[in-house]
């Protein structure tokens, strides 16, 4: 009798452990996320259609070229630049780099990572939209090291930047 | 005893499948979730992708017909209406044919034929609205034209054809790649096909800037320099960055191009330095020094002036600047060369100039403007007057200042011009007036915000 009364609070006490451990799980689960959100930084860069522009450049340019020495930064920035005026691309600076496949940050996600405009990411998008153009009017680049794609090697390299060459 | 820890195993037996039978309850309820909202994108995507290839074909038919047209067009007027119809067809082509889900390389003709055609047209009717009219030549390339568009707009036709029929699908998620959305194979192929008509229209050479004679531009002011060493272009480094910052420097590489030159990079403590010099004439191309300045202590006019003097210690010819910005305490100047007997301004020739603003040092230079237009010039005769000028900016402008100006156009022309700086309410502009015509070339709106002044 005694360790049927024992057994039977044994039961209780384990069937509250594993609703504790379900709840546990399901709070940090709901807590993780909310902290995810509220941790979402919100860099605040100045509005107008100039600045705009030049953060969607740079976004795409960090995706590409984070890491590389600053002078590879603003010739990636300057590829996007040429592309536009060039009659083979689309016309805007948007078209440019969402065009498919064109760039990684469109599909990796890095083109939703909002860039400091005081950051030397930013500041190399700038001087290429002044005019600085280190790859000459190029309009692709590769490293030769890591790309796959075959036909870009038939392009003409007019310039070699750290890693990258420039091609038209 | 036996019997109780007996039924104390079959109840946590119970209680384990009881919460795997949940748990794959919830995963279905989950898995059914997702696949829903996964279908409602592939739906939208879907959409979007037909929509894009339907108004291409929409608009590529439209080209073609509008071609055919320009072909009979004598009437300024015509022509005008037909080509601005024209340029509005042939963009929206080339911008619904990037909305689909190909790669750039697969239509890389026909985007180039599109953005040619537009702006052939646009050259001709600015042609015919001068009063000149269109040569048999230019009427000729036309019906080249045309023919070349009809042959993509009736490939994008039977396309469209095919997919009413049920055999051609714009995208698909393949097995090999069931995450990217990607064309699919037909699709791909069809349009790699469209792409590889054949060029069969002559090269376009006209004043645009989607003329073929652009690739071939040489520039002016290397001319008949010699090639040098690349040895001998360090001294050009050493010219324009000083002792300190040259010895820094190494050379990296060969570019050609254009503009054939010595690259060279270098710096210390994070602070990267770079320039190109050219191999014929050891002329600076560009440069950039990436010092972080921390502050402010010139005004924007002690800044210009220290560029300007830092041009004239080095070769270059007096300057008047246009336009500029501030950012990150350093400026950015655009110079142009100023003939102080004419009052001319030559804009094509521009160099740009970047002064930190905490010591007057310049740190970045770009003279491809420069080396490409800057030569010779005989300045023509003005035939309009100043006062024709400014009759010819109209009424809406209230002139306030009027000097000389060469100004480039887009098809790397140059043209000589009254510059008219006025304004029509609170913004102020910059009409360019041609001297010898009086036809109105160019209008700039200025921008003054508090980092500079810019024309657009």
């Amino acid at each position: 009798m005694e360790t049927e009364r024992n057994g039977g609070m044994k039961r209780k006490k384990n069937r509250r452990k594993i609703t504790l451990c379900v709840l546990a799980v399901g709070m940090s689960f709901v807590l993780s996320v909310s902290v995810m959100q509220l941790n979402s930084r919100k860099a605040v860069y100045a509005a107008g259609t100039y600045e705009n522009e030049l953060q969607l450049l740079a976004r795409c340019v960090n995706g590409e070229a984070r890491g590389e020495p600053y002078t590879g930064q603003v010739a990636v920035a300057a590829v996007i630049l040429n592309r536009v005026k060039h009659p083979s691309f689309p016309n805007t600076i948007s078209g440019v780099i969402y065009q498919k496949g064109a760039f990684t940050a469109t599909t990796d996600g890095q083109i939703h990572v909002p860039i400091s405009t005081d950051s030397s990411v930013y500041q190399a998008c700038r001087d290429a939209m002044n005019g600085w153009d280190p790859t000459g009017g190029a309009v692709y680049y590769y490293n030769p090291k890591k790309t796959t794609n075959r036909w870009i090697y038939t392009r003409e390299v007019v310039k070699i930047i750290g890693n990258h060459r420039f091609a038209r | 005893m036996e019997k109780m820890k007996k039924e104390k195993k079959n109840k946590s037996l119970y209680i384990i499948l009881g919460l795997l039978l949940a748990a794959l309850g919830l995963m279905s309820v989950v898995g059914v979730y997702y696949d829903r909202q996964a279908d409602s994108l592939r739906r939208e995507l879907h959409n979007t992708y037909m929509r894009a290839f339907h108004d291409a074909s929409d608009y590529l038919y439209d080209v073609d017909v509008s071609l055919k047209k320009a072909v009979l067009a004598k009437d300024a007027g015509q022509m005008a209406d037909i080509s601005s119809r024209l340029y509005m067809q042939a963009e929206g082509a080339k911008a619904c044919v990037a909305g689909l889900p190909t790669e750039n390389d697969t239509f890389l003709n026909t985007s180039e034929f599109l953005s040619k055609v537009g702006d052939y047209c646009s050259f001709l009717a600015r042609k015919t609205i001068r009063g000149e009219s269109v040569t048999e030549e230019e009427y000729q390339n036309l019906r080249a034209l045309s023919e070349h568009a009809e042959s993509i707009s009736r490939a994008f036709s039977d396309m469209e054809t095919e997919m009413y029929q049920g055999n051609l699908q714009i995208e698909s998620l393949s097995a090999k790649s069931p995450f990217v959305v990607h064309a699919q194979s037909g699709f791909q192929d069809s349009l790699a096909q469209v792409d590889a008509i054949p060029q069969d229209y002559p090269s376009l050479i006209y004043d645009g800037p989607f003329s073929d004679h652009l690739e071939q531009e040489t520039p002016a002011y290397l001319a008949g320099k010699q090639k040098i060493s690349r040895f001998a272009a360090e001294s050009t480094l050493t010219q324009f960055l000083g002792e300190e910052r040259a010895k820094t420097l190494s050379y990296e590489s060969d570019g050609s191009g254009t503009i054939e030159t010595y690259l060279f990079r270098g710096g210390e403590n994070g602070r990267e330095i770079s320039a190109e010099v050219t191999k014929h004439g050891g002329c600076l191309l560009w440069m950039l020094d990436t010092r972080a300045v921390t502050e402010s202590r010139l005004s924007t006019e002690q800044a210009i002036a220290a560029g300007e003097l830092y041009l004239s210690q080095r070769g270059f010819p007096a300057v008047k600047s246009s336009y500029y910005e501030v950012a990150d305490h350093v400026l950015t100047v655009n110079f142009a060369p100023f003939d102080r007997d004419t009052e001319t301004v030559f804009y094509p020739d521009l160099i740009k100039v970047k002064i930190a603003l905490d010591n007057g040092e310049v740190v970045g230079l770009e003279a491809k403007g420069y080396l490409m237009c800057h030569k010779e010039r005989q300045l023509p005769e003005t035939v309009v007057t100043e006062e024709e000028a400014i009759q010819a900016a109209g009424t809406h402008l209230y002139t306030e200042k009027v000097s000389m100006a060469m100004i480039p156009t887009d098809g790397g022309k140059e043209v000589f011009c009254y510059e008219l700086s006025g304004n029509l309410g609170k913004n102020r502009f910059l009409v360019y007036v041609n001297a010898l015509t009086g036809a109105e070339e160019k209008i700039l709106l200025i921008l003054e915000t508090e980092n500079g002044v810019l024309t657009i």
